[in-house]
Formats: structure tokens, sequence, C-alpha cells
């Protein structure tokens, strides 16, 4: 009886304490506030809400209003004549590789290439040019790994809107890595991380023959289905060889038995030991991206390479989404067709023979799911000013915000968290003074996950 | 007598068509005209004589067999000046340390297809030389032609490039360290005379203009060069000197107060911690933008202060000084998105007017060319820009450009 009122008591005390903290932390997280502005972009649909005004609680958006209708328990934002549109997405950056030089080394350098001395290069300055083809094929390696989250190129891009990007290990191999989706605010690199792995990058780009480096993609991809078939066979060897021990054991208990009566029979036939392949972690990834879980994201900007990465997507059918992109438009039937998404970039406009060619309306014109990139580390805040010169060269406002948001989000597969001011995504939003991409217009406020992450102020 | 008739005749009929091709006489009516030495003409009208404005107002008197342009609806600039340009940095190697007998317009390509250019807006540019040497040479302003046309040189030595601090000091190419200066190895050869220090730099630059102590061999070597930087010094050249730090843009004021001669700051990305000293000593600035509107992000910012976009603070700084500012593209690519680069800077609270001022006016006063170009006053060279205000644009759409009178864009 004594023991059972102590535990009585005991379990009470637990649970009012758990109770409280949770009471607590969820008083933390669970602000609720109802944001009203004159002006809200919601990339939703291409819907522009004017008067209108969202609610938000803890981290998410609950709904969004034509007319603004505060609730009475929700903190009132009233931001008056201000403009809101959704968190902006850099959909390729190398942020957070900011301190090292442009290409980052993940494997050393050839001792050669150290030992090389500088006077030799002098009387020689052929020699001095020779390097050593550095590996191709790095598909293991995760840029989540290497990256520094504290970087200033996390945190600079907050000043003109930027939210979210996609971070790659900033490479020009062949197979460059795995990449992953972040936002560029928070307090831990867990809480950060939206996808990872977001895609495997491969590039196309190469100044040698395009064909060649179709040929050594293809060949990645063949290695790695042999390697496969290598596996399965190993399965099935192995399961034989199983089968074919317990055979041996019954029959050597059967043997036991009849030993008293036949002597001097002839053994079964010997099944050996299968052995096992050796694991090679660069198939593994690039089997899950034939397996079409992770997206292969192939940077190709002439047609050429267009072609070889529509070639490589046909034979292994897999998920491709190409950047750069530049000349993609004379394929955009075909793109829209198969359903391939576009992230256009770094150029927002392109000089051919000495025209202006706007190849991002192009593309969306026929209907190609666009998105724009910096594919640099300090370039992601530049990315409105780059698309406020698109516009001048005929893309609308609308189709330049949707290019930075919702398809962006679309083609990394984060649109159900991100992208749009829309009920059930994550309430990240800016807050500017002026129209969007105008060039006197400045970022007042930043919110991620509900939390006011940067002000001008 | 038929002969010396033939002859009168044919000589008339060369000098009727010359003074027909630069005699044109043209006048633009009814646009707005933006002058950018401060005035703003609702409606005015120009008058151009043989290339140059004969007058400019509310009204002008149109002479008779006039070329009448009907202007309505546009807006006019003065043609831009693009205050750094390395049109001949790809024929320049980097194995010596200074060269100033050189000049920027032995290699610049006057019959170039400058098209891509002119299409932005930029009539004129300053050639100057690449930044990886001490002294690299002489640049010069000047104006580009129409298509098929001959560009056309406003002045012949605007400036001496200089580059101090980090640009100078083993440029990244050149791994050769500088041999120790003696009597059997002097400053020769200049392929190996690379200042391995920043201190080494000045002292480099300040011995090089101590003309009366080269003897022997080291006077016959240094013949060329100081006879060249001896002249630059007496026609008081301007000085550009290339520089990002506060310390190495000090050190050149003084350095150029030593020389006496004008002194113009490029790149001077902290040029803002100095900016009464380099209004006191009247010293210009040539500001890099770190911005690109079409064309490779940058990789990193050269320069950075735990997240203060340095480049963002300069300029506005400058300019509300009071310190004569040229804004310039970083790389030459941005060269023909002029307007778009010195537009970036509009949200951080300067004014339109000061900002285009920063690509017309204040680099030609820099370059000493201001009697011939950068406003639209009378007397100066026709080179206009007719703009006109486009629904859904957010930048004013280029239409025309005329060049001494002479419309070679459309």
């Amino acid at each position: 009886m004594n023991s059972n009122r102590t535990w009585f008591y005991f379990a009470l005390i637990a649970s009012s304490l758990s109770l409280l903290a949770a009471g607590f932390l969820s008083a933390q997280s669970n602000k609720v506030f109802y944001v009203k502005a004159r002006t809200i972009y919601t990339s939703d649909g291409n819907k522009v809400i004017e008067n209108g005004g969202f609610l938000v609680d803890g981290n998410k958006i609950i709904r969004v209003d034509k007319k603004a209708k505060p609730p009475k328990n929700a903190q009132l934002i009233d931001l008056k004549d201000r403009i809101v549109i959704p968190g902006l997405i850099d959909a390729h950056s190398y942020a957070g590789f900011h301190e090292e030089d442009y290409n980052v080394r993940t494997e050393p350098p050839p001792p050669w290439r150290v030992a090389l001395p500088a006077f030799y290069r002098l009387y020689f300055p052929e020699l001095g040019r020779v390097e050593a083809p550095p590996p191709r094929i790095q598909a293991r390696y995760k840029a989540s790994d290497a990256v520094f989250y504290r970087d200033s190129s996390f945190a600079k891009p907050l000043a003109v809107g930027i939210t979210t990007a996609s971070v790659s290990i900033p490479t020009e191999y062949l197979v460059g890595g795995l990449s992953f989706c972040a936002k560029l605010s928070a307090n831990s690199p867990s809480e950060l991380i939206l996808l990872n792995p977001a895609g495997a990058d491969f590039s196309l780009m190469a100044k040698e023959n395009v064909m060649k480096r179709y040929g050594e993609l293809e060949k990645v991809f063949l290695d790695a289905i042999e390697y496969r078939k290598k596996f399965e066979k190993y399965k099935k060897d192995l399961k034989k060889y199983q089968e074919s021990k317990r055979e041996e054991k019954d029959k050597s208990e059967k043997e036991k038995k009849d030993k008293k009566d036949k002597k001097g029979e002839t053994p079964a036939k010997e099944v050996s030991e299968p052995k096992e392949p050796k694991k090679n972690e660069n198939h593994e990834v690039i089997l899950q991206v034939l397996a079409g879980k992770i997206p292969a994201v192939i940077r190709a900007s002439r047609i050429h390479e267009i072609q070889a990465a529509l070639k490589i997507r046909d034979e292994f059918k897999i998920n491709i989404v190409l950047i750069c992109g530049h000349e993609a438009y004379k394929v955009a039937d075909d793109l829209a067709l198969k359903r391939i998404p576009v992230i256009a970039g770094p150029e927002a406009v392109l000089m051919k023979k000495g025209e202006k060619v706007n190849y991002i309306k192009k593309l969306l014109k026929k209907n190609v799911s666009v998105a724009f990139c910096s594919s640099s580390s300090a370039g992601s805040a530049f990315l409105p000013f780059q698309l406020a010169y698109a516009i001048q060269h005929g893309l609308t406002e609308i189709e330049a915000l949707n290019v930075l948001t919702i398809n962006a989000a679309k083609i990394l597969g984060v649109a159900d968290r991100i992208g749009s001011i829309t009920a059930g995504r994550d309430a990240d939003f800016v807050v500017l003074n002026g129209r969007p991409f105008d060039l006197s217009t400045n970022v007042e406020r930043v919110y991620i996950n509900g939390r006011l992450v940067y002000s001008n102020e | 007598m038929k002969k010396k008739f033939l002859i009168l005749f044919g000589v008339l009929l060369i000098c009727g068509a010359g003074v027909h091709l630069s005699a044109k006489t043209v006048v633009i009516r009814g646009a707005e005209i933006h002058t950018m030495d401060g005035r703003i003409i609702k409606k005015g009208a120009i008058l151009i004589k043989e290339g140059k404005i004969a007058e400019i107002g509310d009204d002008v008197s149109i002479p008779e067999n006039a070329e009448i342009i009907q202007a309505e609806g546009f807006i006019l600039y003065p043609g831009f000046v693009a205050a750094s340009c390395l049109l001949t940095s790809k024929e320049i190697k980097n194995f010596e340390s200074f060269s100033p007998d050189t000049s920027a317009l032995d290699r610049f390509d006057i019959f170039g297809d400058y098209t891509r250019y002119v299409a932005g807006g930029v009539t004129s540019v300053y050639v100057g030389m690449p930044y990886n040497r001490l002294i690299s040479g002489r640049g010069a302003v000047v104006k580009f032609g129409g298509a098929g046309q001959e560009s056309k040189v406003v002045r012949r030595e605007a400036a001496l490039n200089v580059s101090l601090g980090k640009d100078a000091v083993l440029p990244p190419m050149t791994d050769i360290f500088p041999a120790p200066i003696s009597p059997e190895n002097p400053l020769l050869p200049s392929l190996k005379q690379y200042p391995s220090s920043v201190l080494g730099a000045y002292w480099i630059m300040n011995a090089l203009f101590r003309f009366d102590q080269y003897s022997g061999d080291l006077a016959r070597y240094m013949e060329n060069i100081s006879a060249s930087l001896r002249r630059a010094q007496e026609n008081r050249l301007p000085l550009v000197v290339r520089c990002q730090k506060a310390a190495d843009i000090f050190q050149s004021v003084e350095l150029a107060k030593i020389l006496g001669m004008p002194l113009i700051i490029q790149g001077g990305a902290e040029a803002y911690k100095l900016a009464g000293m380099l209004k006191e000593n009247n010293v210009s600035v040539i500001a890099e933008a770190f911005v690109r509107p079409n064309g490779l992000s940058p990789k990193e910012e050269p320069l950075s202060e735990d997240g203060i976009r340095i480049y963002e603070k300069n300029i506005p700084a400058l300019i509300k000084e009071g310190i004569t500012v040229a804004i310039a593209p970083d790389i030459d690519s941005s060269v023909p998105e002029l307007l778009w680069v010195a537009r970036y800077y509009q949200k951080f609270g300067t004014s339109e007017e000061e900002l285009i001022k920063a690509i017309t006016i204040n680099p030609a006063r820099m370059f000493g060319v201001a009697q011939k170009i950068g406003s639209l006053e009378r007397g100066k060279d026709a080179d206009i820009l007719f703009f006109r205000k486009e629904s859904g644009k957010l930048l004013l759409q280029l239409k025309k450009v005329m060049i001494e009178g002479r419309i070679i864009y459309e």
C-alpha cells in the first residue's frame, strides 16, 4: 500500500513536471501572429493579394486570407504599405565553401604538383602547367560534411531576401558529390537542413570533346550496374552455398546413420563459399540515382552537352535536372515533354553574336520549369538584381518571382515545405519597402520558420 | 587650262564631300534633356554643328537645311564614360614589373567592333593598362566609332597606371623572387625585379623617380623608363593608383604629394575610411563596383569585414563626402552594363543624378577631357543617348546612340 502511494506521487510529480516543460517549450515555439500587408505575392498560382493577411502558428502558416481578419488571440503585425514575398531560393550555390579556393580539393594534390620547384616552372613554363588528371568521380562526398555553417556566405544573402539554398561542392569533376538543401539561418546544422542529399552533381561541361565526357559518364552508370549485378550474383551464390551446406549437414547426419550399413561411397560435389565483392560507396550512390531516389543534377551549358545529358537520361531512365542550360531553349519542346527542369544561371541573359537572348523567358514560354542559381559562394546576394536585369529584357515580375520561389522549391523537391505563402508551408517570408526587383527596393525584414532573422533597422 | 580646271574641280569636290560629312547641322527637338551639369530641361532642343553642340536650351534657332530630329517622349543623356576598361589586357604578358613607356593605345584596336559597348550607352572609355605591374603604362581616352567606323582618340596620354599593395607584389602568374640589387646586378633585368613585399613596392616606386641618382649601366638601362617617367611628371599626368586597403591609399596620397602629380585611386574598397583626407587633397576615386548584372557571379568578395559588404558602403559614403567618384565594374564584361552597375547603388540612398554623374562627367573630369565629353553643354561633342520609358521595364530603354552628331546605333 505504502509503496503504491509513493509510486503514485512520483508519477504525479513527473507528469506535472513534463507537462510544465512541454507548456514552456510550446509557449516559446508556438508563437501565434497575424501578418497584414498592402500586397502579398503568394507565388501560389500567381496569386497576388491586396490588403490581405496570413496567420502564422509557430513555424507554419496556418491560413491565408484574401481580406485581412486577424483573430483575437494572435499578435497582429501590421506592415501597412509594405510588400510581402515568400523567402527566395538559390537553387545551386557553394555557400559555406567561401574560405577555400575556387576549386576545393577534397583529395590531396598529387605529389609532383607540390614538389615541382618554382624556378623549374620559370624556365619550362609549359611543364609547370602540367597537372595530373584530377580524381573525377567523387560521388560519395557529401557537401554537408565539408560545409562551414557559420560562414558569412550563409548570412549575407538574407539581406536580399534569400532564405534557402541548395549547397553543392564546388568542383568541375565528372561526378561532383551530393548536395543538400538548407535554410540559410538557424541555430544548428540539423535545423538548417531541409533535404540531404538533395541531388547528385554531375558535370558534362568540359573543354575537351563532349562525347568523351559523355562516354565517361555512361561508363560510371554501366560500372554501377555491373557492380549491382556482381552483388546480385554473390547473393544468389551465397544462398546456394548455404543451401548446400544445410543439405550437407542433413546428409552427414544421414550418413552417420547409414555408415553402419554402407562403406566407401563417394562424397557429394562440394560448393565452395563465394567471396563477397568489395563495397564501393561511389557505386552505391550511383545506384541510388539509378533507382530514382536522388535526382541527377547535370551541369550542361551548350546544346551538345544538353543532348548528351538527355541521352543519359533516356538510356538509364533516371530523373535529371539541368544546371546552367544556356542553350536549353533550343530543345525546349523536348524538355517540356519529358518534364526535365532547368536551373538557369549564373547569367540571366545571354549574349549571342551581339544579340541579347533571354533564355529563361524562352524556356518558360515552352512550359519548362525554370529556377535560377548563382553557382558561387558570394553570388547569392545578387540573384534579385540579376533577375531585375532579365526583367528589363522581357521577363515579367511574376515570372521572375516564381523562378526564385515556387519553381525552385518544386525542382529541389521541397515544395511541401517552402516556396510559397500557402497554408501548411513554413513561415518563410520577406518584407520589402517597394515592388520586388525594383532597384530602389530594400529588404526590411526576413522571417524564417516564423522567426525574425534579419532586420535592416 | 582644261587640266587646271579639272584639278580645281576635283579639289572642290573632295572639299565639298568633306565639308558635307562634318558640317551636317542637326536639331533635336522636344526631348527631356538631362545635361549632367545640374540642369534638367523639359522639352528642350539641341543644335548640333559639325559634331559639336552649338546651342542647347528651351528653344534654339533653327538654321536652313538643318536635319530636324523630332524626339518627343525621349529622354536624353550624355554618352557614358567608362573609367576602367582593359581592352588591351590580353596582349600584355606579366614578365616586367615596370613599363611606363608602354601606351595602352599601342595595342588598342581602333578598327575593332565595339557595338556591344555602344549598345549599352558607353561612348567613351579610358583604356587602361593591366594591373599586375608596379607601373604598367599610360592609358588613353578613346571614343568608340559606329559599326565599320574607326574609333577616335580623345586624349592620347590621359594617365599613368600604377598598382600598389597586394596587386604589385608577386603577381599570380610569376613565382620569381627578386634578385638582390648590387653593382653587378642593378635593376636589371626587370623580370627579376618584382617587389616581394608591399614595402618593396614603395621603395622601388620612389627609387624610379630619383632620376639624377642613376649612373653607369643602370642609367643606360633606365634611359627609356626615366625619360617617360620624367615626361609624365612634368606634364602632371594623373597617377591612377590601383589599391584597395586604406593603408595603401594613404601611402599613395603621400607619394602623389611628393611627385606633385594629381592622384586617382582605382579600386579603393576602403577609401571611405579616408574620405576626409581624399577630399582635402583633391583625390578622385574610381570606385570598383562589385556588381555583375549579367555574367558570372563573383566567387567571393576580395575584402569584407564581419559580413559587412564594403563595396556597398564605400560608394555611397564617398559620394556623400563630395569626392569626385567614378563607378566602374570590376570586370570588362560588365562595362556594357554600366548603367545597371551604377544604378545598383540606388537602394543604398544615393540619388540617381549623382550615380549617373559618376559614369559621365566625373570620369571625364578625372582624365582631363571634360571640355570635350561627359555632359551636354555648349561647345562639347554631341555624344547623346536617346532613352525612352517603357511600361513593365525597370530602367529606361536605350533606343538610339548619337556620337558626334551622327546616329550610329539604333
